[in-house]
């Protein structure tokens, strides 16, 4: 995983950064999204954070406590987390094409 | 409604993600399960919303939830990074809180590990490490099983072979894919005045072929290099040599350098980490064997067949066997001792020549002289630097189980806020592996210095000591070893002794107490009892190896060597007829014994350095069972010169010429062992023939006191002096003694000045006699100097371990001590009730100590001289000596409890 120099990280981390970056912002929501097993997203979303390229947050206890059900986490890329993400596209140009296309909408979250 | 339904039902993934929290790493274990958690809950409800709840997306969330598993797993690296800086962090601050702790610890460890790893190093020197060629393990040492049939020149103390034998095996074996033959020598590179020794190493011409060894520059000796009558072949000059005279000069190939006034050529540098085949010993100098008679100046080494100068090595051909190899070389034996015989052997000795058996042994860690007289030693001084570690670690343990009983409170409260055992254990070893590993870097450090200071003072100026003392995996891997084990050593049972405690009663006992529980500290008493245990049988040791150097040192020499001077003196440039040699000898004598402060000189061998011996019988006795005789040739005036008294007969004199009958002066032991006893003087003695003479008689007219002969440790043996001046030649060199009033350097200028006025290219060199004694028994003086070290650092260790528990029960004992005071106890009572426990303890040390001693310095025995190992009053000195140290470490405590005031040790109550 991008745990080195800034900008070489792997496939499955490009992956995940760019369904934050496309507006999917919960764990479950990338899993879905990119298609890859929870197994590898969660740890995944721990070391780009621990790199600085996502930050996480709770989201509002108001629209947790409507349901009610506990607030759930979400991340957002942070400036790094983008020009990596740029630079990483470069390389992976196969994920260019998917960001125009029509993505299959997955379950709808209400964040 | 839904909710509410949600609520009571199970719901086995948020069931699931409970358990597995448990193995996420506390820290973040909260966090982790939140979020998995609202996730689940989150795509539930919308599933719920939506009416999707069945049992295919129940499934779903559950292999969602299972997959939380993977994530937790990435999450335990983080627990032990954590948990262990944090250790490490703690550790540190600890440490640097007991400033003056972590300084006593770390050093004694340093010295203690350092030690080790000092004479490990130089064990792995002599003994573990293989040569620097590839595969050494196929190299093999072609040696006769015994030399009983070997008569003539013997040039090294390990057992050699003739160039005749040499060129036999070479022609014969099918042992080996190549074998050779080396042998030393060392010749002069001066060309006038002082001589200047080169180390030579003599090389058949498949050598470096057989040793795969590749020129560093130029080239190196091939077969083509190496025949009969090969002149001046070109010389090969070692790396170090190189750099020191030739400052590593690249165009040092086709340069001239003039070895015993012989023009060589260099034709090649061997590579730096080749060092020859003498592992202690390195070379300056390598030509082919074909060249040792141009620099000798004779070919007896080559043609004689009775100079014994050669050791056979050979690289196995694949599939060999060493037991192969000796086999076949077992059955080539007969054949090649018969082809190999020298026309004029001496006869006596023909059938065992030709009964002599070649075998293999493994030669891929070299040979080694140095190996020979140091392995043992090294052992044993390993063993005992082994000794003094544990000591240390037992004082470390001692300080550490005190400083835990300090910090009991502060495990107490971490138990009971939840710290598991486990848990603080590991912190504890972890506080102990720093002060391992500091100790370990420092004392590696410190090993370095060491070893080179202990090969500094084995290195005679005559005989340097070269070791590669480089680390290698072996030695890193021992002090690391060294760091872990004692680490373990003196960390692990404070540490469990600590964490052992019931916290509420800690907290409740509140470090106070009337007196501290006696059983609580017999760890601490039995860790002292061990030390004095083992400190006396270092002390003994070192008290034995002292005594039996000092018995050396002192021991009757039957001559006196104070101020007497050897020099060897060279004039083979002068090209005198060989009858003029034995007048010229007897000339520079002369001139010698009128420069001003000399007090007697004489040609003659030097005891301890030119030896000789012979097998002979009294006329009339049976010549068939001749006893073995050491030879002297000696000029006028040698027994005085040496002041060795003459008790009947006379001396040698001018009457003594070639052509007068052979006359011998013999010494006690000869008359003892030959006569009875009896005065020799009168009695005839046959010197039985050698390669050289026939069967001599000699008449005896003198008779002189017992004197050591080569060694200091052997019994008098028989000595046969025959008179120089009846040589009708000799060879142009003679050795000789000088005794002189004035010093040393004086004498040496004016001899030198002697000599350049008779003839200025005489070369000579010179050595101090007693030095010279004295380093017969290096190896005696090494184990006296390092085992007294060691057994003065054990009493040092031993006495801080005494005094450090019985300041501590000083301490804990204040009120115990106040409230006795209070009582009337007076101050003599107090002082000795804490004496008298520093006493039983050491009392107990010597008995613990006592029977490992008997069991023990056997081992040492065959190094020691005149001693017993179980010597009565070694043992008693060594017994006192602790008991002293003892008294010494009780007594600061003892006066300390003298000074309690009892009213201030009981307001603490």
């Amino acid at each position: 995983m991008g745990r080195g120099a800034k900008g070489f990280i792997s496939y499955a981390a490009t992956a995940i950064l760019q369904s934050v970056n496309a507006g999917y912002l919960y764990g479950f929501d990338i899993i879905d999204v990119t298609g890859l097993p929870g197994g590898t997203v969660y740890p995944a979303l721990r070391r780009l954070e621990e790199n600085g390229y996502l930050t996480s947050q709770w989201e509002h206890p108001k629209i947790s406590q409507a349901e009610p059900r506990p607030a759930r986490k979400y991340y957002e890329l942070t400036r790094d987390g983008r020009e990596v993400l740029a630079e990483a596209l470069k390389r992976y140009r196969i994920l260019e094409p998917r960001r125009s296309k029509k993505v299959r909408q997955p379950k709808p979250s209400r964040a | 409604m839904k909710d509410s339904r949600q609520k009571t039902r199970f719901r086995f993934w948020l069931w699931l993600i409970q358990i597995i929290g448990v193995i996420v790493p506390r820290r973040f274990r909260a966090d982790w399960q939140h979020e998995w958690e609202a996730e689940l809950q989150h795509r539930e409800l919308i599933l719920a919303d939506w009416d999707r709840l069945n049992w295919r997306n129940k499934l779903d969330l559950l292999r969602r939830s299972s997959s939380a598993f993977w994530d937790a797993l990435w999450l335990q690296p983080k627990r032990w990074e954590d948990e262990m800086f944090q250790d490490l962090r703690f550790g540190v601050r600890m440490l640097l809180k007991n400033k003056s702790f972590t300084t006593v610890a770390v050093l004694s460890l340093a010295l203690g590990i350092g030690a080790n790893t000092a004479i490990f190093q130089l064990l792995d020197a002599v003994r573990l490490r293989t040569l620097p060629v590839p595969a050494p393990h196929e190299l093999a040492e072609v040696r006769m099983t015994n030399m009983k049939g070997a008569r003539g020149g013997f040039f090294r103390t390990d057992p050699t072979v003739t160039n005749q034998i040499w060129e036999q095996i070479r022609d014969r074996q099918q042992a080996f894919s190549g074998a050779f033959a080396w042998g030393t020598d060392t010749p002069n590179l001066a060309q006038g005045g002082e001589v200047r020794l080169a180390r030579m190493l003599y090389l058949s011409g498949d050598a470096f072929n057989t040793l795969r060894i590749q020129p560093a520059l130029g080239r190196l000796i091939t077969t083509a290099d190496d025949h009969r009558g090969c002149g001046a072949p070109g010389l090969v000059i070692s790396h170090t040599f190189w750099q020191s005279e030739f400052g590593s000069d690249a165009d040092v190939v086709g340069r001239k350098l003039t070895v015993a006034d012989q023009p060589f050529e260099i034709i090649g540098v061997t590579p730096a980490n080749f060092f020859g085949m003498e592992v202690g010993r390195s070379f300056d100098l390598a030509l082919p064997l074909c060249a040792v008679s141009l620099v000798r100046g004779n070919n007896r080494m080559l043609e004689s067949g009775t100079n014994w100068w050669l050791t056979v090595t050979g690289r196995l051909k694949h599939g060999w066997t060493m037991d192969q190899a000796t086999v076949h070389l077992q059955s080539i034996s007969p054949e090649l001792f018969e082809a190999a015989l020298p026309a004029k052997y001496p006869p006596a000795s023909v059938k065992d020549y030709l009964d002599s058996k070649l075998t293999a042994l493994p030669a891929g860690s070299g040979v080694s002289q140095l190996r020979q007289e140091y392995e043992q030693p090294l052992w044993l001084l390993l063993a005992i630097a082994g000794l003094v570690l544990l000591i240390a670690c037992a004082n470390l343990a001692n300080l550490l189980l005190a400083r835990a009983s300090a910090r009991e409170r502060e495990f107490a409260l971490r138990q009971a806020l939840g710290a598991s055992r486990a848990r603080l254990i590991r912190q504890l070893i972890v506080e102990s592996l720093l002060l391992a590993a500091l100790g370990a870097a420092l004392g590696a450090g410190l090993a370095q210095a060491l070893s080179r200071l202990l090969v500094a003072f084995l290195s005679t100026s005559n005989n340097p000591i070269f070791l590669d003392l480089g680390l290698d995996w072996r030695v890193l891997g021992f002090t690391a070893g060294l760091a872990v084990l004692t680490c373990l050593l003196f960390g692990l049972a404070p540490a469990i002794r600590v964490t052992q405690k019931e916290p509420g009663a800690v907290m409740k006992l509140g470090g106070r107490g009337l007196t501290a529980g006696r059983q609580r500290f017999s760890l601490q008493r039995g860790l002292v009892v061990v030390q004095v245990a083992l400190s006396l049988v270092l002390v003994a040791g070192a008290v034995l190896f002292s005594r039996s150097l000092d018995k050396l040192l002192t021991v009757d020499t039957g001559f006196n060597p104070e101020g007497v001077l050897t020099a060897v003196v060279r004039f083979q440039r002068l090209n005198l007829p060989p009858d003029r040699n034995v007048v010229f000898q007897d000339e520079l004598v002369e001139r010698i014994r009128v420069i001003p402060g000399v007090e007697a000189a004489s040609v003659g061998s030097t005891p301890f350095r030119d030896w000789g011996g012979g097998k002979g019988w009294m006329d009339g006795q049976d010549s068939k069972q001749p006893k073995n005789v050491s030879l002297s040739r000696v000029g006028s005036d040698y027994f005085n010169t040496l002041q060795i008294p003459l008790l009947a007969g006379r001396d040698f004199n001018s009457g003594d010429r070639p052509n007068s009958p052979n006359v011998l002066i013999v010494n006690e032991a000869f008359s003892k062992a030959f006569l009875q006893g009896a005065n020799p003087v009168g009695h005839r003695f046959w010197i039985a023939a050698t390669p050289g003479d026939p069967d001599t008689v000699y008449e005896i007219v003198g008779l002189v006191r017992n004197t050591k002969y080569e060694d200091l440790r052997e019994e008098f043996q028989p000595i046969a002096y025959y008179a120089a001046a009846q040589d009708s030649e000799t060879g142009a060199g003679a050795s000789l003694l000088i005794r002189s009033r004035v010093s040393q350097g004086e004498t040496v200028a004016a001899v030198k000045r002697v000599l350049n006025e008779i003839n200025p290219a005489i070369t000579v060199s010179f050595q101090e006699f007693k030095p010279m004694i004295e380093a017969t028994i290096m190896r005696e003086r090494l184990m006296a100097t390092l085992s007294g070290f060691f057994g003065l650092l054990a009493l040092l260790l031993a006495c801080v371990g005494l005094y450090g528990i019985l300041s501590y029960g000083v301490a804990s004992r204040t009120n115990e001590i106040g409230i006795r005071m209070a009582l009337g106890a007076r101050k003599e009572t107090v002082f000795w009730l804490i004496l008298r426990e520093a006493f039983l303890l050491v009392v107990a040390g010597l008995v613990v100590g006592f029977p490992v001693i008997f069991a023990v310095t056997r081992l040492a025995s065959s190094l020691l001289f005149g001693l017993s190992p179980t010597d009565p009053i070694s043992l008693t000195l060594a017994a006192l000596l602790m008991l002293a140290v003892a008294m010494v470490a009780g007594y600061i405590p003892s006066r300390r409890a003298t000074r309690v005031d009892p009213l201030i040790a009981l307001r603490y109550e």
